[in-house]
């Protein structure tokens, strides 16, 4: 059994000050999370206080059999959906129209040497937000948030073949449309 | 393997999973395919540690998430948390031999007062208040600790105490004074925040002046602005203002200022 799941289980009997360091720990990845699925920041962090207060409230389903993490990213996913059912307005997306160097057209006026991992950076930032939803999920459930097959697969409700053949099929749009924005930002260049 | 199974077995390698290594005729099979090179080069890009790079949430994150567990801790209808209460009393009792002595004293003027008198209303009334002076106790007790999860649980404790107990609210002021942690500064806030604070609206306002940490100090000035007095709250103002504060907390400041002109 792992710490965090030794911790969880403290919680479950009544330390709540125990859901501090799993807090602490996950917090960033989490706020991410929800930035990538298109959250605003503001809503992205209501949503990280959603998350841990439902695993409060919802201690004691945690039965320690499998990951905490794998538990926590259940919770988290299903709290994002929860979200977008409610607010069918969604504030979806609002990040893209906050960060200007996001946009493409504005990437090029940056461009210089020293800013070529920078520029790099903002057209994976922005690969991600524009393939579909699911594919940039896969990608960064695996990528960012360090989540096995078994793991993802058992969130997604799939099995690991489909899986595997999902994520192959994410990474290639994701490349399209990486090599798409690079393209087009050089030809602004030129 | 064909060049799917040979990009499978990229991204099981890149994300950790066990994998065997390339046989020397699949590297060449990837050697003379370029459109293959190139998809594998992509992953390996993608899953360089600076490819997707994390945002970090603002500080009023830490605030919620922790006020949050400071009223998670406090309840008192969850059963989970009096089998915590009963875990604490085990420890303290065992750890601490003035709380120990008092715990016991407590205790036996519980069982003597609901023997001797004879009102049910009045028992009540006793009960309450032995309660209440049993959190005080260890309230006082978790505080003194240095463990930042500890003092946390004192903050908690001291919810359902007598705040105007000397001892504890010169204890809460002087954590709230000297503790390293924002978190459990910020539940002793919210812990004062559902109490009179008349009795310490003076000390608090040192504190809120020459508070080092921003998201803390926001907090107390709200504090202040919300229970705080008239004069204790012009006194506030007038210190903040000798001082060089932090953008956002000039940027509270505006608020009642406006407020206030607005009323005149």
């Amino acid at each position: 059994m792992t710490d965090e799941c030794r911790l969880m289980l403290l919680v479950q009997q009544g330390q709540l000050n125990k859901l501090a360091p799993l807090y602490e720990a996950y917090k960033v990845k989490l706020y991410n999370y929800f930035l990538h699925r298109g959250h605003s920041q503001s809503a992205s962090e209501d949503l990280v206080q959603e998350t841990f207060t439902k695993i409060l409230a919802y201690r004691n389903s945690f039965t320690g059999e499998g990951t905490f993490k794998s538990w926590l990213y259940g919770i988290a996913r299903n709290t994002a959906i929860d979200h977008y059912r409610k607010n069918r307005v969604s504030d979806q997306h609002v990040c893209l129209e906050d960060n200007d160097h996001q946009n493409p057209a504005l990437l090029g006026q940056v461009l210089s040497e020293q800013h070529e991992q920078q520029r790099r950076d903002s057209i994976f930032s922005q690969s991600l937000q524009d393939i579909p939803a699911q594919d940039s999920e896969i990608i960064l459930l695996s990528r960012v948030h360090q989540l096995k097959y078994e793991q993802i697969a058992d969130l997604l409700g799939c099995n690991i073949n489909t899986l595997k053949s999902k994520m192959q099929t994410a990474i290639r749009r994701l490349q399209v449309k990486f090599e798409e924005l690079n393209g087009k930002q050089h030809g602004d260049e030129l | 393997m064909n060049n799917d199974e040979i990009i499978h077995h990229k991204i099981a390698t890149l994300s950790g999973h066990d994998t065997d290594q390339l046989t020397v005729s699949q590297k060449q099979q990837i050697n003379d395919n370029p459109a293959l090179q190139k998809e594998l080069a992509f992953i390996e890009t993608l899953w360089q540690p600076e490819a997707v790079s994390l945002d970090e949430p603002t500080e009023q994150l830490d605030a919620k998430f922790y006020k949050m567990l400071a009223s998670a801790q406090a309840s008192p209808s969850r059963p989970s948390q009096r089998r915590s209460w009963g875990q604490w009393v085990q420890k303290v009792l065992w750890g601490a031999p003035a709380f120990q002595v008092c715990a016991l004293v407590v205790v036996f003027l519980i069982g003597f007062n609901l023997n001797t008198r004879s009102s049910d209303e009045s028992k009540l009334a006793l009960l309450n208040e032995q309660v209440s002076s049993l959190n005080t106790m260890m309230a006082i007790t978790m505080l003194q600790q240095t463990s930042a999860s500890e003092q946390l649980a004192g903050v908690a404790y001291s919810q359902e105490a007598d705040l105007k107990h000397e001892r504890l609210s010169s204890l809460l002021l002087q954590t709230l004074s000297n503790e390293n942690s924002a978190p459990v500064k910020l539940a002793i806030i919210n812990t004062l925040s559902r109490a009179p604070i008349s009795h310490i609206e003076k000390p608090l306002i040192e504190i809120a002046t020459n508070q080092s940490s921003v998201l803390v100090q926001i907090e107390l000035i709200r504090l202040l602005i919300a229970k705080g007095s008239n004069q204790s709250i012009e006194t506030l103002m007038h210190q903040l203002s000798q001082e060089t504060l932090h953008p956002d907390v000039n940027q509270l400041l505006q608020a009642p200022i406006n407020k206030s002109a607005n009323a005149a």
